[in-house]
C-alpha cells in the first residue's frame, strides 16, 4: 500500500495561506472602510419619484432658479419642497393633460400632498441649515452637484461627517458670492476659486464653527 | 474662614443626639439625614437605591413602567433595510407667510378656576409643542406655571376620550355626534316647552364674556333650569370677606414691588393656583433685590410651608384655623394705632386665645403690627383664599386703616354671585337630583363625580337623573354616570375668551382642529341653544362693540390681550364688621390625634386631579417634600413623633367616620397639628397614567376628597390619624445620592458653602462676603484652555433671593428637551431623567426650619470634569464654552456622570420613548395614538435612546436658531434675545441668560454683583453659572 504524499506543489499553500492570512485583514479593514462608507453607501441613491419631474429640463434648459421652487431656503434650515400650488402656477397653462402630471392635478384638486421621496436624507440627530450656508456664499452645486444636468435627481456627495468638515476646516474652494450660489456654472474670476474663497471669506467673517452642537443638539 | 458649624439645634430626641450634637449640621437635605435613621444609615450602606438588576417582568412596579404612557413593543423597526424611505409632504397651497419647518408663536389663553392666563403658543408645523407666558399679559408679564407647561402634553393625550358615549345598561357604548345631536334636540324641545323644569346645568368657574353672556341667555329661555357653578378649589371667602367689610364682594389686586412690609396669613399668593398669582411673585422679588435698592420684609403665618414661606424673612407655623383670631388680635394692634376714619369703627374685641399668649407669638405678632404700622401706605396684608370671610373682613381692614389702599392694595368689585360657596350649591342640586327632581342635566367640563366633597354623592344622583350630558376632555368618573358623554376641544384646540383676575380679557384662540373631534363648552352650549355654533363667532359676536371692525379684532387676537379691558379700580368704604365670634379649637393651642387639622390644598402638579393623566406633572418633584408620583399627609416633626409616624408610614386619615389612605410626609416646617393633603390624587378613571380603575394601573396616591366635607371643604378639624405600617417606597428625590459617614460630613460642611446667605445688614457691610465663604486659591489648569471664548460666552446668573421653588422650570426644560418621563418605580431607583432640578435645602432647627431652593442646571465649567475623562470624545468644549453632549458618539460609560461634583448628568438606563412613552418620531408605526403622542416632542432637539448621557445644554437649539438669522441678516444677537425654556418660563426672573463677553448684558452685570458666586468654584471647574447669594432682611426685633 502507497503511502500518499503530498505533491511538492502543496507546499506553497502554506506560503499562500501565509499570505492570504496576512493580507485578510487589511482587505476587510479596506473593504469596510470603503464598503460602509457614506461614500459607497449613499452615494448614488436615485429613487424614484411619484411625479418624474426633470430638473435638468426646469433648472437647466429652461434656467429656472432653484429659488423660484426652493423659496425658503434662504430663510430657513429647511429648502422646502415646493406646494402643489407652485407646480401649477405653470401647469394650469401647460401640459395641462399631460398624464405625467396627473398627480399633480389629483394632488391640487384633493388638497393631498404629492408624497416625494426624500433623497438626501441627513440622519436625525443632525441638525443643517440651508440659510445659514446659502446666505454666506455656499453654492447649491457644492452639495447637490450638477441638478440642472439630472434626470432624477441623486444624491452625489456622501453627505458624512467627515465631509462636512472638509469644508467647515477649509471653506474657500467652496465659497463664492452669495449672488451667485445658485448658479450652477459658477467658476471663480481668475480660475483661482482658492484665492477668491479666501478673499470672500476674509470680506465676509465666515469662520464656520466646528463645535459638536453646531450641527447635533 | 470659620469652618466650625454653629449648633442651631439639639434636639435630644434624634437617636445620635447626645454624642453628635456638636456635628448637626446647619443646613440639611432631609430628616433622615440629619437623624442618621437606620434607614438612610443602610441605604448609604447599599450604594445604590435598588440592587442594580433588572425588574422581574411581572412586578407590579414592571407593569406600570411599562403602561405609563400606554408602551407598545409592537413596533418592529425596519432598520435592517439599506434605505430608509422618507417622504417629504409639502402642502398643495402654502398660506403666505408660512415656512415648512420652522416655528410661529400664537397668543391665546388658558383659564383655571375662572382665572386666565395670557400664553404664547408655539406652533411647528401646525401643531402646538410648547407654550409660555405672554409678556403683554399683566398677570403673566411672560411667566407661566407648571399648569401651563405641562398643559400642551394633554393636548396629545391618547387617554382622551376621542368619541361620544351613551349610557347601555351597566357599560357604556359608543355612539357619534349626529346621534346625541338629535336627542339632545329633541329632550330641550320638550324643556322649552315647559320653560326648563327640572333641567340644570353645572360648569366650571369661567370668566368667559361669551360664556357668561350664554349662560345669561340660556336661562332666559329655560327661566326655571338652574346654572350652578362647580369648582372643587373654588373658594368664596375673599367675596364673602369683602362683601363683610365694603358691603359689597370686591376682588383684591396688589402692587408687591411698591411694599416695604407684606404679611402674608396662609396665603401662598405667588403660587399658580392664587389669582395673579405669578404677577405677584414677580412683585414681591422685585422688591428684594439687594443690590441697588433697599429690600421688602415677608412675614409668613401660615400652616405648612409653601413658596410665600420659603421666601418670607419671619415665618411663624400656626394651624390654619388660628387665623382668625390672629387676624382678630392684629386688627386690635393697629386700629388702636391707625388714625382711623370714624366710620370704620373700633377694633374688635381682644381674642381670648390661648395660642396668642405664647410669648414668641406675642413677639413675633407684636414686631410684625409695629411694622406694619411704621411703613403706612407702603404695606400689604394677604389672607389665603381658604381662610373664612371673617379673616379677609379684617385683613381689607386693616390694609385700609394703613392706608395702603391705592397704594399698594387695589380693589375691583366682582360679581354679586362669588359669595356663594360652590360646595354648597352642588350639594344643594345633588340633593334635588337624588331627589328625582332633575330631569335634564348637562355637565360642562368639570369633574364633579371625582372631586365633590364626600357628604355630596354627585355621582350617585348622577345615575338617577333620566337625561344627563357630560362634556369633558376624558371619559373619567362623571362621564360614566351620565347617560351622554360628549368629548371635549382641549383650549388649544377652541375658540375662547376670558379674563384674568383684574378683567384683562384675552381672546382664546386654537393652534390645532380639534384632534378628536371635540365640542369646546362655547360650541356646545351655543348649539344647544339653537345658535351659531362655532366658536370664533361666538367671540367676535361678542366683542362687536370694542372689537368691531376687522382689524382690532386681528389685533386683539394678535396680541392675546384687549386693550383697556381690565375692570375699574374702586376705592370702596369701610362699614363695620360685627364683633367676631371664635370658637374653641379656634383659640386653643395644641390639638390632640383625633382633634387634629387637615388642610386640602390645590396640588401645584395636578392641581384639583384635572392633570392627573399628565405624566409631565406626575413626574415633577413637589417643592416641597421633593415627591413625585404620589400625594402625602404632611405631618410636623413633632407632630410625627408624638404619634410614632415617620416618612413613608401608610396612614389611614379618619375624619367624621371616612376614611382614605394616604402616605406620611414629615414636612419641616408644618404647624403643630396641622396635617396637609393635597387634593387631585386617587383618580379612578383618569387614563393610563393617572390610574384606571379594572385595569392593572392603580390609581396614583390618596383621594383626599373622600374626607372632605361640604361645609368645610378647605380645612377642618376632627381629623383623626392612625398608621398601617411602612408602605411602598416612595418616588422622592431628595435623598438621592445618600453617602456614608466620610461623604455626610463632607456635605454638612459644604452646604453653607453651596448655598451663601446673609441678613441685609451683614451683605451692606460686607457685600462680598459670598465670594469670600471659600478660599478660592489661584488654580493652574493641567493642561492649556482648549479654547480661546472669542466671540460668543454663554453664562447664566441664578437669583437665589428671587427663587421661589415653583418648579415651572423643570416643567418648561422637559416640555423644551424632550426629556422622558420614566415612571415611579425609576424615580425611586434614583434614574430620573429631569435635567433641571431644584434643589430644596433646610436650615436650622427642625421644629422651626427655613428653607432654601437652588435651582440646578448643567453649570457648563469651562474647565470641566466630565470633559476629561469621557473616553470616546461624546462630550466637547464648544468655543462658545458649551460642553456640548454628542448623543451618536455616547458609549454609556457614565465617567463623565461619576466626575461631575453636580450630578446634573442623566442617563438613559432604557429607552424610555419607546419603553415608557411607547414612542420616538423616528419609529414607525401605523398605531395612530402612538403617532399623536410623538406630536409633542420638539423637533428642534434629538430624542434619547437607551444607554446614552444627557444632561442640560443651555437650549443649544435656541442659541442656534437665533444665531443663524442674526447671522443671516448681518446683524449681532441682541441681549435677551436668546431665553433658555427655564428663563422664559420664570414667575420671578431669577434665570438670566446670555453672553458673558457682551459687557453690556444683564448676566454679565450680575455676574459682577458682589454677591455673585460660583458653586464649588474651588474646584477649578469655572462654572459658567454664578449664583446671586440670598439676602434676608430680618427685623432687628426678631432677630
Amino acid at each position: 500500500m502507497s503511502l500518499f504524499v503530498f505533491p511538492r506543489w502543496a507546499n506553497k499553500t502554506r506560503q499562500l495561506a501565509g499570505l492570504f492570512l496576512s493580507t485578510a485583514p487589511i482587505y476587510v479593514i479596506g473593504l469596510v472602510w470603503y464598503g460602509a462608507s457614506p461614500k459607497t453607501t449613499d452615494v448614488g441613491y436615485e429613487p424614484h419619484q411619484p411625479v418624474p419631474y426633470s430638473h435638468q429640463l426646469h433648472a437647466g434648459q429652461m434656467g429656472i432658479d432653484c429659488r423660484y421652487c426652493h423659496n425658503t431656503v434662504e430663510k430657513a434650515a429647511h429648502a422646502a419642497i415646493p406646494p402643489t400650488a407652485t407646480c401649477m402656477n405653470c401647469h394650469s397653462k401647460v401640459w395641462t393633460s399631460s398624464p405625467k402630471l396627473a398627480p399633480v392635478r389629483d394632488s391640487f384638486a384633493s388638497g393631498l400632498p404629492v408624497e416625494w421621496i426624500k433623497v438626501h436624507d441627513l440622519p436625525d440627530y443632525v441638525y443643517f441649515n440651508h440659510s445659514a450656508h446659502v446666505t454666506r456664499g455656499v453654492g447649491c452645486v457644492s452639495c447637490h452637484e450638477r441638478i440642472d444636468q439630472m434626470e432624477e435627481v441623486y444624491q452625489a456627495k456622501p453627505l458624512s461627517m467627515g465631509w462636512c468638515l472638509d469644508c467647515h476646516r477649509h471653506p474657500e474652494p467652496n465659497l463664492r458670492p452669495s449672488s451667485e450660489v445658485t448658479n450652477m456654472t459658477w467658476k471663480a474670476p481668475n480660475g483661482d476659486a482658492e484665492a477668491y474663497g479666501a478673499k470672500l471669506r476674509a470680506e465676509n467673517h465666515i469662520n464656520p464653527p466646528t463645535d459638536c452642537s453646531t450641527c447635533h443638539r | 474662614m470659620n469652618k466650625k458649624l454653629r449648633v442651631v439645634s439639639e434636639r435630644s430626641d434624634s437617636p445620635r443626639a447626645q454624642d453628635t450634637a456638636a456635628a448637626k449640621p446647619n443646613y440639611w437635605r432631609s430628616l433622615a439625614e440629619l437623624d442618621q435613621t437606620p434607614e438612610f444609615r443602610d441605604a448609604v450602606e447599599r450604594e445604590f437605591a435598588e440592587p442594580l438588576q433588572e425588574l422581574p417582568p411581572d412586578s407590579p412596579g414592571r407593569r406600570r413602567f411599562m403602561q405609563v404612557m400606554g408602551a407598545s413593543f409592537s413596533m418592529a423597526g425596519l432598520a435592517g433595510c439599506r434605505w430608509h424611505e422618507d417622504k417629504i409632504l409639502p402642502m398643495t397651497r402654502r398660506p403666505d407667510g408660512v415656512i415648512p419647518g420652522t416655528t410661529s408663536r400664537y397668543a391665546t389663553a388658558m383659564e383655571l378656576n375662572g382665572v386666565a392666563l395670557g400664553l404664547h403658543a408655539t406652533s411647528y408645523d401646525g401643531r402646538p409643542i410648547k407654550v409660555d407666558g405672554n409678556p403683554l399679559h399683566p398677570e403673566s408679564l411672560g411667566a407661566s406655571s407648571t399648569y401651563h407647561q405641562g398643559s400642551v402634553l394633554g393636548v396629545y393625550d391618547p387617554d382622551r376620550s376621542d368619541a361620544v358615549s351613551q349610557k347601555s345598561g351597566t357599560g357604556r357604548e359608543i355612539s357619534n355626534f349626529e346621534a346625541f345631536d338629535k336627542a339632545s334636540k329633541d329632550q330641550l324641545k320638550k324643556l322649552r316647552a315647559n320653560r326648563g323644569e327640572g333641567l340644570r346645568v353645572v360648569s366650571e368657574r369661567t370668566s368667559s364674556p361669551t360664556m357668561l353672556a350664554l349662560k345669561d341667555r340660556w336661562l332666559a329661555a329655560f327661566p326655571l333650569s338652574k346654572w350652578v357653578t362647580f369648582e372643587s378649589l373654588g373658594t368664596n371667602g375673599r367675596a364673602a370677606g369683602t362683601a363683610l367689610a365694603f358691603g359689597k364682594p370686591h376682588r383684591v389686586h396688589y402692587s408687591f414691588a411698591e411694599a416695604k412690609v407684606i404679611l402674608s396669613l396662609d396665603a401662598d399668593f405667588v403660587a399658580p393656583s392664587f389669582p395673579g398669582g405669578l404677577a405677584n411673585a414677580r412683585g414681591l422679588t422685585k422688591g428684594r433685590t439687594p443690590d441697588h435698592e433697599e429690600m421688602n420684609r415677608l412675614y409668613v403665618i401660615e400652616s405648612a410651608f409653601s413658596s410665600t414661606g420659603a421666601t418670607s424673612d419671619h415665618r411663624l407655623a400656626l394651624r390654619a384655623e388660628q387665623l382668625k383670631a390672629v387676624a382678630v388680635f392684629l386688627d386690635n394692634a393697629i386700629s388702636a394705632k391707625a388714625s382711623a376714619l370714624p366710620e370704620q369703627g373700633a377694633g374688635q374685641p381682644k381674642p381670648a386665645a390661648e395660642f396668642l399668649n405664647d410669648a414668641k407669638v406675642q413677639k413675633f405678632l407684636g414686631a410684625v403690627a409695629k411694622d406694619l404700622l411704621a411703613n403706612v401706605g407702603k404695606s400689604i396684608v394677604v389672607a389665603g383664599l381658604h381662610q373664612p370671610a371673617e379673616v379677609h373682613a379684617l385683613v381689607e381692614r386693616i390694609n385700609v386703616l394703613l392706608g395702603n389702599t391705592g397704594r399698594t392694595v387695589f380693589y375691583t368689585e366682582d360679581s354679586a354671585d362669588a359669595v356663594q360657596s360652590d360646595t354648597a350649591a352642588l350639594k344643594a342640586l345633588t340633593e334635588e337630583m337624588a331627589a328625582g327632581k332633575v330631569e335634564t342635566l348637562f355637565v360642562l367640563g368639570g369633574n364633579p363625580a371625582y372631586d365633590a366633597p364626600s357628604d355630596v354623592a354627585f355621582g350617585a344622583a348622577l345615575e338617577k337623573v333620566a337625561f344627563s350630558v357630560r362634556l369633558g376632555l376624558y371619559e373619567d368618573e362623571t362621564s360614566q354616570a351620565a347617560t351622554w358623554h360628549v368629548p371635549a376641544a382641549h383650549y388649544l384646540e377652541s375658540w375662547g375668551d376670558a379674563r384674568a383676575y383684574d378683567g384683562t380679557v384675552s381672546i382664546v384662540q386654537p393652534l390645532i382642529a380639534p384632534i378628536f373631534g371635540g365640542r369646546s363648552a362655547l360650541e356646545l352650549t351655543a348649539r344647544l341653544l339653537g345658535e351659531e355654533p362655532k366658536g370664533l363667532e361666538l367671540v367676535r359676536a361678542q366683542h362687536k362693540g370694542l372689537l368691531g371692525d376687522d382689524r382690532r379684532f386681528r389685533k386683539a387676537v394678535h396680541d392675546g390681550i384687549i386693550e383697556g379691558s381690565a375692570f375699574d379700580r374702586v376705592s370702596p368704604k369701610l362699614t363695620p364688621i360685627a364683633p367676631i365670634k371664635l370658637s374653641e379649637r379656634e383659640v386653643s393651642g395644641a390639638v390632640v390625634n383625633g382633634q387634629l387639622e387637615v388642610r386640602f390644598v390645590p396640588c401645584p402638579k395636578v392641581y384639583d386631579g384635572r392633570y392627573a393623566n399628565n405624566a409631565w406633572l406626575q413626574e415633577l418633584p413637589e417643592s416641597f417634600s421633593k415627591l413625585s408620583w404620589d400625594n402625602g399627609a404632611f405631618f410636623s416633626v413633632a407632630t410625627a413623633k408624638a404619634l410614632g409616624f415617620t416618612d413613608g408610614d401608610v396612614l389611614t386619615l379618619t375624619v367624621g367616620g371616612k376614611t382614605v389612605d394616604i402616605p406620611c410626609i414629615v414636612a419641616p416646617g408644618s404647624a403643630e397639628g396641622s396635617v396637609k393633603v393635597a387634593l387631585g390624587y386617587g383618580r379612578t378613571h383618569a387614563g393610563r397614567v393617572g390610574g384606571k380603575v379594572g385595569t392593572d394601573v392603580t390609581p396614583v396616591g390618596g383621594n383626599a376628597n373622600l374626607i372632605r366635607t361640604s361645609d368645610a371643604p378647605f380645612f377642618t378639624g376632627g381629623l383623626n390619624v392612625s398608621s398601617n405600617g411602612p408602605g411602598k417606597r416612595l418616588a422622592n428625590t431628595q435623598d438621592l445620592y445618600a453617602m456614608d459617614q466620610i461623604g455626610l460630613d463632607g456635605i454638612a460642611e459644604r452646604l453653607p458653602e453651596l448655598v451663601r446667605e446673609a441678613p441685609y445688614e451683614k451683605f451692606k457691610e460686607e457685600p462680598h462676603f459670598a465670594k469670600h465663604m471659600v478660599h478660592q486659591p489661584h488654580e493652574l489648569n493641567l493642561w492649556v484652555d482648549p479654547v480661546s471664548y472669542e466671540g460668543h460666552k454663554w453664562g447664566m446668573a441664578i437669583d437665589l433671593n428671587k427663587c421661589i421653588g415653583c418648579s415651572a422650570c423643570v416643567t418648561a426644560c422637559q416640555a423644551e428637551n424632550n426629556i422622558p418621563v420614566v415612571g415611579q418605580v425609576n424615580v425611586a431607583m434614583g434614574r430620573e431623567m429631569l435635567w433641571l432640578r431644584v434643589d430644596r435645602y433646610y436650615r436650622g432647627d427642625p421644629n422651626e426650619p427655613e428653607l432654601r431652593f437652588q435651582p440646578l442646571p448643567c453649570q457648563q465649567c469651562e474647565n470641566a470634569p466630565c470633559e476629561q475623562v469621557c473616553p470616546v470624545g461624546a462630550t466637547m468644549h464648544s468655543h462658545e464654552g458649551l460642553n456640548d453632549m454628542v448623543y451618536n458618539r455616547c458609549i454609556g460609560t457614565r465617567y463623565c456622570s461619576n466626575n461631575c461634583p453636580y450630578k446634573v448628568r442623566r442617563f438613559n438606563y432604557f429607552n424610555y420613548n419607546v419603553d415608557v412613552i411607547g414612542i420616538t418620531p423616528y419609529t414607525p408605526t401605523e398605531d395612530p395614538k402612538m403617532k399623536l403622542k410623538a406630536m409633542v416632542f420638539n423637533p428642534e432637539v434629538t430624542v434619547r435612546s437607551r444607554g446614552v448621557m444627557e444632561k442640560c445644554t443651555f437650549c443649544v437649539q435656541r442659541i442656534q436658531n437665533a444665531k443663524i438669522p442674526a447671522k443671516n441678516a448681518h446683524r449681532a444677537i441682541e441681549d435677551g434675545e436668546i431665553k433658555t425654556a427655564c428663563q422664559e418660563t420664570c414667575p420671578t426672573d431669577a434665570i438670566v441668560f446670555g453672553d458673558l463677553n457682551d459687557k453690556k448684558s444683564r448676566v454679565a452685570s450680575l455676574q459682577k454683583l458682589e454677591r455673585a458666586y460660583q458653586l464649588l468654584g474651588e474646584f477649578n471647574n469655572r462654572p459658567r453659572v454664578q449664583y446671586l447669594a440670598r439676602i434676608t432682611n430680618p427685623n432687628p426685633e426678631l432677630a
